[in-house]
């Protein structure tokens, strides 16, 4: 694979569109940011590699608060009041960058760098890992990067195409991706420092099953009457509903603070189908690592950028990457899957907010930030980069949507760096560092 | 104009005609011989025929046998539908308008709901795929927050007290029979009281009211509506989703307890009453939005330094044309194909009269505006078509041209060769669209494909990426001359005013037009055996010149409508 020729495709988005924020949302955030000075402050990275259907990520309508979030975002809108979209940023240094434009994205996404050469790691420090120089001496981990699916493709810790965190120029930083290593390695020793509280969802729970429970037997009577091709899809359906179910009845006890998770439950990582329970074991080990103070950065990564993973237990036969262009653009499969993905960020903000830390939550004294490699599937785009905050932390300007008329997302990393206490004044390229993005914390 | 007949198939150029077997291929006799009950050696199917890939049987739907049995009337050498009987999922727009009725829910949760995988073009093909676990969780959230937003007023959901004898029992009856747009036997009745009352034991009234809800919402019963041809109930889901994307009043339930769908006159009779509902115009509004992919243009955007007209309110004026043009002529006009695609009028407000040239429209309220004849008619040349069949800042041949022929001509056209560069001729500064898609022609590899589309995409040059009006561009005179190209020769024409009336005037545009109603309604794609309804579907808009609801209502009492293998009286 080659770099192809980048098609610009932003949208244009009228005279309603600054970067900046509005004058009556300050006040709201003025009482709420005082709430969180106590507590440490803590960055988390999410990556899901392949972008992002334009279309069906981009929020519509032209106001800072009233957009309406698409399909692929829909997951997100409980979490509406603690979502900054940082809407229409460029990635213009992806566009000087030589490589494979999975490689050159995954460098570029957080360390605002070229590539080294043709394909070569990237050359300067991700924002994680800046932070995590600044506040990494406060606990025994300056950071630490969780894998759900990872290498997909080949060359493991040896290709840019697999890595996004970088200590340093050319410094790759792969993820860890072994559930049962990361337990032992932040975890074992530890104990929990409070009892558990009782289960306010307890009896709601309890509810839902036997809810579920019904709606199965109307499904295997149903079923039952169906010709063949019928029956396949119903059921299909039937066990969507049984896993739902079944899952109600796997979630632990309401946390409420740290509470030293017990080892995770042997899965096979390189089982695609393993991905959902991967992904959940991941998520809960992340959190406690920040609710026990054992970090304060850290990544998610869920699959490197060549993406060839399947998604089985979605129904898709072809890998993820197929679906972005290799065998054909597919908006339409390709937005189940990023959707797939939006649920999996919002289980970890639930995780998040689930841990208290006095009157506000883990997630209020956070700052997470999604990411993906390119923006448009089909086209490696670089213009209109699906990015996103959320959290509260370090006085995060969350619940509004800003339109950055494609500015260099350098300026995001820049102020994300600030807000952790870097006191640098540009990040990344030389050629667009200029300056923060005013409006994201305040 | 002279009217000159066209023989739309792009056969004799490799291509596979998958959609259109009667409407679109010059191959069809559908009249000779009517299909029977068997499937095999249907008259007049040509072998390119057969559906593949892009049809209507998903991974989920190999093609699958015949669904549900049952006691219906096969009428040997009618006209009757065969093919599998598939249960159908509610679409997201199906059902955000059933909770609408069923819980005066107004805030369509389906909106979060995974879109439907496009077949065709419409939604309403469920078979396309299996349900995903997204899907699955989004039934549940909108399940539980429907129920726990009905009960807050309980006595008024119930209609009795909780406590009071028989309450519970007339509840699951009456509300079940609507949800379930069937009514319930005994034994479901039953099942439903002992759920409730084991919840009773352990929750509260409201909590377990709640839970019966959202039993009722999660259930196959809801969320799919069968295809049993024998079952009044059947018929009328099949007529309220039809005819108005939603479920069936109390007066349809009605009629289907009392024996009143047995026959097509009594089915008429009730589509008659259903169309008289505001909400059939909403649903064919919804079928021309799904038809001309409509939707684009709420998210079309284009460069405010060279448009700046073009600002974020236009997108819904574009939509609003065109729905205002649409009910207009469907509802208070004709409704025929002439007058869709040569009516001398549209409707528009200041702002959009600006992209049309016309002069003194003020405000913005929509009117009717006679337009320029040499300029425009009909719907091809209406400002919203225009910018949805154009993707980006300039006029682009492809996507005008591929619109065309597909939705109006109903070919299927390939895509192109994986091998082949997708990304449009980029051009020099300074060349006209026509110049810079010369590369088409000039690139062996695209030129045979290319001619049929480009054509008919060059007639629209003369109209901007905004709907605007041109007669130069970068300082050269617009050439918006065409051709349509077929295996039978190719019709030259100049402009798309008189492309509008080639097609006006050509009766397989109205055959094309009721077939795409067909895919729609039917929510799969037309095969070699539906040949025989689509032919009589199509005479309606075609030889005998009627309209868009006479398609509909010919439709409903048609064997196209009854469920696969049955035919009413």
């Amino acid at each position: 694979m080659t770099v192809s020729p980048k098609l610009r495709r932003r949208m244009l988005l009228g005279a309603a569109s600054v970067c900046l924020p509005l004058p009556f949302l300050e006040m709201l955030w003025g009482a709420k940011a005082q709430a969180q000075a106590a507590s440490p402050q803590r960055f988390v990275v999410v990556y899901a590699p392949g972008g992002a259907v334009p279309e069906l990520w981009n929020p519509t309508g032209t106001g800072e608060t009233d957009h309406v979030l698409p399909s692929v975002l829909a997951p997100l809108e409980p979490w509406r009041q603690k979502v900054l979209i940082t809407q229409d940023l460029g990635m213009k240094v992806a566009e000087i960058s030589q490589g494979n434009a999975h490689a050159v994205g995954s460098g570029a996404m957080l360390t605002g760098q070229i590539l080294q050469g043709n394909d070569g790691f990237a050359d300067g420090p991700s924002v994680d890992q800046v932070i995590a120089k600044t506040v990494g001496s406060a606990t025994r981990f300056a950071s630490r990067e969780f894998g759900v699916s990872w290498p997909t493709g080949g060359g493991g810790n040896g290709s840019s195409l697999n890595i996004i965190n970088y200590a340093g120029p050319a410094q790759p930083v792969p993820p860890s991706v072994d559930p049962s290593k990361i337990f032992r390695e932040i975890f074992s020793g530890l104990s929990t420092p409070a009892p558990m509280g009782p289960d306010p969802m307890a009896a709601l729970r309890a509810q839902r099953r036997s809810v579920l429970d019904r709606v199965i037997s109307e499904f295997t009577t149903f079923n039952s009457t169906l010709g063949a091709g019928d029956k396949v899809r119903l059921d299909a359906h039937l066990q969507h509903v049984r896993d739902l179910e079944m899952s109600l009845g796997g979630m632990g006890g309401g946390v409420t603070t740290c509470t030293v998770p017990t080892a995770p439950a042997s899965v096979d990582i390189n089982d695609d189908n393993s991905q959902p329970e991967v992904a959940k074991i991941m998520t809960a080990l992340l959190v406690m690592a920040l609710a026990c103070d054992q970090t304060r950065v850290a990544s998610l990564v869920f699959a490197d950028s060549i993406a060839f993973h399947h998604f089985p237990f979605l129904g898709f036969t072809e890998n993820y990457h197929a679906y972005q262009h290799d065998k054909g653009y597919q908006p339409n499969s390709l937005a189940i899957l990023e959707r797939w993905h939006t649920e999996r960020l919002a289980d970890l903000l639930k995780a998040m907010e689930d841990v208290k830390e006095g009157p506000v939550s883990l997630l209020d004294n956070s700052v997470v930030l999604s990411v993906s490699e390119i923006s448009h599937p089909e086209e490696h785009g670089t213009t209109m980069m699906p990015f996103l905050l959320a959290g509260g932390g370090n006085k995060l300007r969350a619940g509004r949507r800003m339109l950055c008329q494609d500015v260099p997302h350098n300026k995001l990393l820049l102020s994300i760096a600030n807000a952790f206490g870097s006191t640098a004044t540009t990040f990344g390229h030389p050629d667009y560092n200029s300056g923060p993005l005013a409006g994201v914390f305040g | 104009m002279k009217p000159r007949f066209i023989a739309f198939s792009a056969q004799g150029l490799a291509l596979t005609a998958v959609f259109g077997m009667a409407g679109c291929s010059t191959s069809v006799d559908a009249s000779k011989g009517r299909p029977g009950t068997s499937t095999s050696g249907t008259p007049g199917s040509p072998s390119a025929g057969l559906p593949t890939g892009s049809g209507g049987s998903g991974p989920g739907a190999p093609g699958g046998p015949l669904g549900t049995g049952g006691g219906g009337v096969v009428v040997p050498g009618a006209c009757a539908m065969l093919g599998p009987a598939l249960v159908r999922r509610l679409t997201r727009y199906e059902y955000n308008n059933t909770v609408n009725v069923l819980l005066r829910d107004t805030t369509a949760p389906a909106q979060t709901f995974p879109p439907e995988p496009s077949t065709n073009g419409y939604d309403t093909d469920s078979t396309a795929s299996a349900p995903s676990r997204i899907l699955i969780d989004g039934y549940h959230g909108a399940a539980n927050g429907l129920a726990e937003h009905v009960v807050t007023d309980l006595n008024g959901l119930l209609g009795c007290a909780p406590e009071a004898p028989g309450c519970i029992s007339s509840f699951i009856q009456g509300f079940g029979t609507k949800a379930y747009r069937h009514t319930l036997s005994t034994t479901e009745v039953q099942n439903f009281q002992t759920f409730y009352d084991t919840q009773r034991a352990r929750f509260d009234a409201p909590t377990s009211v709640r839970m019966l809800l959202e039993v009722f919402l999660q259930s196959p019963k809801f969320l799919y509506r069968s295809a049993d041809g024998a079952d009044a109930f059947d018929t009328a889901s099949r007529l309220s989703y039809t005819l108005w994307g939603s479920m069936p009043d109390d007066a349809l339930l009605a009629a289907a307890r009392g024996g009143q769908l047995a026959t097509k006159a009594q089915v008429g009779a009730e589509a008659s009453r259903l169309m008289a509902d505001p909400k059939a115009k909403l649903q064919l509004s919804h079928f021309q939005t799904q038809w001309l992919g409509l939707d684009v243009l709420a998210v079309a955007q284009r460069d405010a330094a060279t448009f700046p007209e073009f600002t974020q309110e236009m997108s819904g004026f574009y939509q609003q044309e065109m729905s205002a043009f649409w009910n207009d002529v469907v509802w208070n006009g004709p409704g025929d194909v002439k007058t869709l695609l040569t009516a001398p009028y549209s409707f528009m407000n200041q702002k959009l009269a600006a992209i049309y040239g016309i002069a003194g429209v003020t405000g913005d309220t929509f009117q009717k505006v006679t337009l320029d004849p040499t300029q425009r008619m009909g719907l091809l040349t209406q400002a919203g078509l225009l910018v949805r069949m154009t993707p980006a800042n300039r006029s682009n041949p492809v996507t005008r041209g591929k619109l065309i022929r597909t939705r109006f001509m109903c070919e299927t056209l390939p895509d192109p060769p994986a091998s082949v560069n997708r990304v449009e001729p980029a051009g020099e500064p300074g060349q006209t669209t026509r110049e810079r898609f010369a590369a088409h022609e000039a690139t062996p590899s695209c030129a045979a494909c290319h001619a049929l589309i480009d054509g008919i995409g060059f007639g629209f040059e003369n109209y901007d990426a905004i709907g605007k009006w041109r007669t130069t561009e970068n300082g050269k005179p617009i050439d918006a001359s065409g051709q349509i190209v077929s295996d039978t020769g190719s019709i030259p024409f100049v402009g798309a005013v008189e492309l509008a009336n080639l097609l006006a005037t050509n009766p397989k545009t109205g055959d094309c037009l009721a077939k795409q109603w067909f895919t729609f309604a039917l929510g799969r794609s037309a095969r070699p055996e539906d040949s025989c309804v689509l032919k009589d579907l199509g005479a309606v808009l075609s030889s005998q010149g009627l309209g868009v609801r006479d398609l509909v209502l010919t439709h409903a009492t048609s064997d196209a409508f009854a469920a696969p293998g049955y035919s009413l009286p």
